[in-house]
């Protein structure tokens, strides 16, 4: 493995007094998929926008290629090359493809603009044939891809993903998999934070599973049938282990 | 908010700059063959169009809805009219000082209430409008409380040697004409503007907004000076106008025109604003026919605009755009 690009100890975060992550460890590595799961309340989307600098950190530190990032602002994140795509339906409805584009540019100069867009709509040519289209008036699926294009329009070198499935029919949420495993080939590392947890478990490498705010379980999707993926979201622990959590 | 009443996803030719021309040029002529009293009721639209226009760039364009316009039209009314009756300093003076000093009010207000969320945020505005009608009654050696300030002369024009005073209702007419005819070139190239992108974004997405790297919060503390700046200097007009303030100027009733006006003319929209304070006070007026309904009327007209127009009237003037492009 990779020295890891990110590298996450101890993180306590929430928002205001409420803490919501309570000790969490990971690190990834350049160019790996990893899905996080878990059930609801874990603290997976917290997470990701504690990484985004979105939350109070309360302890604990998030090292990013050697930079402890978890006093950062958003922006100053965004310029360290971490993007991240909100979850559900997250553009600006009233404003065209090419405008959507051009807002996720804000903090790039004018003459980057065009030729970040256009490497944008090499990546993903569906977006290219609804260029003049507004956000509001494509379908979920293809708003989604809207929305991580918006993300890798800033060519991210880690891209945080949260939970794109929400609300895609089955054909939609294959189209946009595709499409990240696709990115990831490239080279894009990936945090994705998804509940469809089979499809999450297909396209992943790695699997972290989130409970209460730690980390329980870390290990190759092919290492952990759905059975025990449910055992570990309501009990937080295996079949036959005792019990992990006191 | 309505595709068609979004400047941000006009195609095409824009035939709104002739026909607004054009308007101007109607509006030039109007003296000519309206009476005072309609004249008077476009001169009270006309400088009640500049809250307006203010509360549609913080509502319309930003997302953020105040009911802060009354403390900042009361502020700026009594501004002008404590310099005028104290100082006797021309008009352009009073007007452009209110404008800074509610900008300037606007700048500690805005700081801690547009760190609250939604309803939170309405409440505090709700309460600046109370804060400011309190001081206007009760500091009595500076505001004369209840009994308010009078005589504020008429709008006078000094330059060098020469000079001369807006008295008449067609004279003032003119003057208020010329304000909200720049007022709405001033809030059309501020919604034209990369700016004004950047607010759409933030009514339509701020966590987006935020997290593609838009200064949200620099952005609304600006847009909600900026709205101040145009309440005070319609408070201005009206002081200059109307030649005295009391603290009926706070009252909450000048909040609620403002929020009908741009909701019911078409939030978001230059022309539903310009539509809709016509209207409204038009419609104020002419109910005045019936003076024990009136208000009763009123509330129905409204009933009926949410049910019917729930939008505002803005995709109907959207929709007599396309009429017209289509026949071009």
């Amino acid at each position: 493995m990779a020295e890891p690009s990110l590298s996450i100890k101890g993180l306590r975060a929430g928002y205001g007094s409420l803490d919501i992550l309570n000790g969490v460890d990971l690190d990834v590595p350049q160019g790996q998929f990893v899905a996080l799961m878990g059930p609801n309340g874990a603290g997976k989307s917290t997470l990701l926008k504690t990484l985004y600098g979105m939350t109070t950190v309360k302890g604990g530190s998030i090292n990013w290629q050697g930079k402890d990032i978890s006093a950062f602002k958003s922006r100053a994140i965004l310029a360290e090359g971490i993007s991240w795509v909100p979850q559900g339906r997250c553009n600006f409805p009233v404003m065209t493809v090419d405008e959507n584009l051009q807002m996720a540019a804000y903090t790039l100069r004018d003459a980057r603009v065009k030729a970040e867009r256009d490497y944008v709509y090499d990546l993903f040519p569906i977006l290219k044939t609804r260029r003049n289209t507004l956000a509001g008036n494509m379908s979920g699926g293809e708003q989604q891809l809207l929305e991580v294009a918006m993300a890798v329009l800033q060519r991210p070198k880690i891209l945080l993903v949260d939970e794109p499935s929400v609300g895609l029919s089955p054909t939609a949420i294959g189209i946009v998999f595709d499409e990240l495993l696709r990115i990831n080939a490239a080279g894009q590392t990936i945090l994705l934070v998804e509940q469809n947890t089979k499809k999450a478990m297909a396209v992943a490498q790695r699997a972290v599973i989130l409970r209460l705010g730690k980390v329980i379980w870390d290990g190759l999707p092919a290492d952990i049938t759905h059975d025990e993926l449910g055992e570990l979201f309501l009990t937080g622990r295996m079949r036959g282990e005792t019990d992990v959590e006191h | 908010m309505t595709s068609a009443a979004s400047p941000a996803v006009r195609r095409g030719p824009d035939l709104r700059i002739p026909f607004g021309f054009a308007l101007v040029a109607l509006a030039c002529v109007a003296p000519l063959f309206l009476g005072n009293y309609p004249l008077h009721a476009i001169i009270i639209a006309l400088i009640f169009l500049l809250p307006a226009h203010g509360l549609n760039l913080l509502l319309g364009y930003t997302g953020l809805l105040s009911l802060a316009q009354a403390a900042f039209f009361g502020i700026g009314a009594y501004a002008s009219a404590l310099l005028a009756v104290h100082f006797g300093t021309p008009f352009y003076l009073n007007f452009l000082a209110a404008g800074l000093v509610t900008g300037a009010i606007a700048l500690p207000l805005g700081i801690p209430a547009l760190r609250l969320r939604a309803t939170s945020f309405v409440m505090c505005t709700l309460g600046f409008v109370i804060i400011g009608q309190a001081i206007a009654k009760n500091w009595i050696s500076l505001t004369r409380g209840d009994m308010g300030l009078a005589a504020i002369p008429k709008p006078y024009f000094a330059l060098g040697p020469a000079s001369f005073t807006v008295s008449g209702t067609v004279g003032f007419y003119y003057l208020v004409l010329a304000i909200a005819a720049l007022a709405t070139l001033a809030v059309y190239l501020i919604v034209r503007s990369p700016a004004g992108r950047n607010m759409i974004a933030i009514r339509e997405n701020e966590t987006l907004a935020e997290s593609v790297g838009i200064p949200t919060w620099h952005y609304k503390l600006v847009v909600f000076m900026i709205s101040a700046v145009f309440a005070g200097l319609g408070g201005s007009l009206y002081a200059h106008y109307l030649t005295v303030v009391s603290p009926l100027t706070f009252q909450m009733y000048y909040s609620t025109t403002m929020l009908i006006i741009v909701l019911g003319g078409g939030a978001g929209t230059i022309s539903g604003v310009i539509f809709g304070s016509l209207l409204f006070v038009g419609l104020t007026e002419a109910l005045r026919v019936a003076p024990e309904l009136r208000m009763i009327a009123y509330g129905f007209f409204l009933l009926a605009l949410v049910f019917y127009f729930p939008n505002g009237f803005a995709p109907l003037i959207g929709r007599f755009w396309s009429f017209l492009e289509r026949r071009k």
